[in-house]
């Protein structure tokens, strides 16, 4: 059988590093390209970021640097406290990686190009700001409805993170969010938002377990979580745990019964003022901003979600061993 | 109000730590001394281990050294289970002069004889001390108030299938402390009640992020303890036997009155079954009581007071609020 071909487009970040390493592993995807973009850090250290993440889970491809600027030139919130993924975006983790896996070409050429030579088969993973989508549409916008679907965390329906409304990764470029959605009537847009990813949270336990028995990689993955868990988790949250926002996203791309409501409608983003980033979803489908251009998720199972991670990355054994013995 | 006179037995020991400084944050306990004893780990380590915790706390009380032998010559101690040094490895200063030249069986005699129906005893490790104190003088043990005594089981063991690891390591001793159990209330703390209170993953996070520098330094010393249960038990997390004696000792609510059991209790002292408690729960013996035994235990309310002690009510309520297990 063919695999799925994915292009993952990402700001590293320790949840996309969650994410990466689940769909490296995954058997059935074939991982075409990594393109970064600006946005939990700065692009130099989201390109190096990919890099590490394409050696750590040997990943046979290449990274592609992307937008350096949110197209609303939003500026990244200052960095004198380490926020939700520690100075370096990796919660402090020492990771090596290969400079020559970095290309010459530029993020949206690399997209363009790999859509074009597999029209309707690519699906790209959005786990950052959509600034590289936004650039590729608006280059040629019709190579773009060529791509199969793109799977995208951002946004959330009445919930935010940066504000009472917005999540951060559609906040920090909302208008390259209104530029991706254009094309939602060619492409199947899913978006995964903060209404599901922040019940759908790694506990302490889970971390643990991880750590217990994932070897050398559930080491990793358990250390780039101890700097960040007592702020973005515990004291913002009131979790004992962490919001793994991109692993969903990646697990729902896999299987999507991990999301058993997902609401076919239109969604609009606000562009202006103190709503800049927040999603509007038509969700008692009035119908009235336009036509269907989104797939939105609105429920969990939670459970499933994490059984289905533990065994991609960990392996079947291991993943029974999580099911059997332990509660979140 | 006077506050109540208490004297540890102890072998130190992860879960001996967590229970001592809980008795030690516990406003109207005075911990008067602490016997040290071998179990855990052989006496040396466990004296200087309790040395580490009066001095952690900088708690006012003296340390006693204790029998350094099981009355059965048992030579194995508990292995890696506690660390190579007993407490999870955790770098911790003492004072030697913490540490009294009274043995510890002395100790316990005359403290008892200068408080007649006062003392409550904390056994948290093989009662090696206690046996031999009654062995020497046991009129003066039949004055001991209460013995609260971590060890044995009645549906099962650890060490052996049906045994636990401190009866187990001196049943003769375990014998002999409860010839005395028809004059002196002995609440025994087994492998079924302690293993159905484990301490999760979320609860250690929740006392690492929220329990100051104490709270760092007991998260750091289970390290060993979850590896171990994970593997033995399959637990995400780790049972600390000693601490639900000490926290049923303050409030035995802990332990819901249904499942506690006034029974006659004897301890097997030879071959493949040797340290087993067999608890007669349905009085089919017809012998005096003797045991004090909980079956059942709340673990939710366990571990709030545990927090409370620790770390005050505020904390107590974040947990109540925000920690599920």
């Amino acid at each position: 059988m063919e695999k799925r071909k994915i292009i993952i487009d990402t700001d590293p970040g320790i949840d996309d590093a969650f994410a990466i390493t689940a769909a490296s592993k995954y058997s059935n995807f074939e991982i075409l390209g990594v393109t970064s973009v600006a946005g939990n850090k700065g692009l130099e250290v989201t390109t190096q970021n990919a890099l590490k993440l394409v050696k750590l889970n040997n990943i046979d491809c290449m990274v592609y640097k992307g937008a350096s600027d949110s197209l609303l030139e939003q500026e990244l919130p200052k960095s004198d406290n380490a926020g939700a993924h520690g100075v370096d975006g990796l919660g402090g983790v020492q990771l090596d990686y290969d400079e020559e896996k970095l290309s010459n070409k530029h993020a949206v050429d690399f997209i363009l190009e790999t859509v074009k030579k597999y029209p309707n088969e690519i699906e790209i993973f959005t786990l950052g700001p959509v600034t590289n989508i936004a650039l590729a549409i608006q280059k040629d916008i019709e190579t773009m409805k060529l791509v199969k679907s793109i799977w995208s965390m951002g946004g959330g329906v009445v919930t935010g993170n940066m504000n009472p409304v917005a999540e951060f990764n559609y906040w920090f470029d909302a208008k390259a969010v209104e530029i991706m959605y254009s094309i939602g009537e060619y492409v199947d847009i899913h978006m995964i938002g903060l209404n599901v990813t922040q019940p759908s949270y790694l506990s302490a336990n889970d971390i643990l377990f991880m750590k217990l028995e994932g070897g050398q990689l559930g080491e990793i993955l358990y250390n780039m979580q101890q700097s960040v868990l007592p702020v973005s988790g515990w004291e913002e949250e009131r979790i004992i745990g962490n919001i793994i926002h991109d692993l969903l996203t990646v697990i729902y791309a896999i299987d999507s019964s991990v999301c058993p409501n997902v609401l076919r409608t239109n969604l609009q983003v606000s562009t202006e003022d103190f709503t800049v980033g927040q999603t509007v979803v038509d969700q008692i489908r009035t119908r009235q901003y336009g036509p269907d251009n989104a797939f939105v998720a609105m429920s969990v199972d939670s459970r499933k979600y994490k059984e289905l991670f533990m065994e991609i990355v960990f392996g079947k054994e291991t993943g029974l061993l999580y099911k059997n013995h332990v509660i979140s | 109000m006077d506050k109540r006179k208490i004297i540890f037995d102890t072998d130190p020991g992860i879960d001996d730590a967590y229970g001592i400084i809980a008795a030690m944050k516990q406003p109207d306990m005075d911990v008067l001394g602490i016997c040290t004893v071998a179990g855990n780990k052989g006496i040396e380590f466990t004296t200087t281990n309790a040395l580490k915790l009066v001095h952690l706390m900088d708690y006012d009380c003296m340390v006693y050294k204790g029998a350094g032998e099981s009355m059965l010559k048992v030579s194995e101690d508990a292995g890696a289970t506690h660390g190579a040094d007993g407490l999870g490895g955790v770098k911790l200063d003492y004072d030697e002069s913490k540490l009294s030249d009274m043995h510890a069986v002395d100790y316990i005699l005359e403290t008892v004889k200068a408080n007649p129906g006062e003392i409550e005893i904390i056994a948290l490790g093989p009662v090696t001390n206690i046996a031999l104190a009654i062995e020497k003088d046991p009129e003066t043990m039949k004055k001991v108030k209460v013995i609260w005594t971590m060890g044995g089981g009645v549906h099962r063991g650890n060490i052996t299938p049906v045994a636990e690891f401190n009866y187990w390591y001196d049943a003769k001793a375990v014998e002999i402390m409860f010839s005395i159990g028809t004059d002196v209330p002995i609440h025994m703390i087994g492998l079924d009640v302690t293993h159905a209170s484990v301490f999760t993953g979320n609860d250690l996070t929740f006392m690492k992020l929220e329990g100051g520098k104490l709270g760092e330094i007991l998260f750091e010393m289970v390290g060993p303890y979850i590896e171990s249960y994970w593997k033995h038990s399959r637990y995400t997390g780790c049972v600390i036997h000693d601490l639900l004696t000490v926290i049923y000792a303050i409030d035995q609510s802990v332990c819901p009155e249904e499942g506690i059991y006034h029974s006659n209790l004897r301890v097997s002292t030879k071959g493949i079954t040797i340290g087993q408690t067999v608890v007669d729960l349905v009085n089919s013996w017809k012998l005096p009581v003797n045991s004090i035994v909980p079956m059942k235990v709340d673990s939710r309310k366990y571990k709030e007071i545990f927090f409370e002690v620790l770390f005050g009510k505020e904390k107590v309520e974040l947990y109540k609020k925000h920690v599920k297990s």
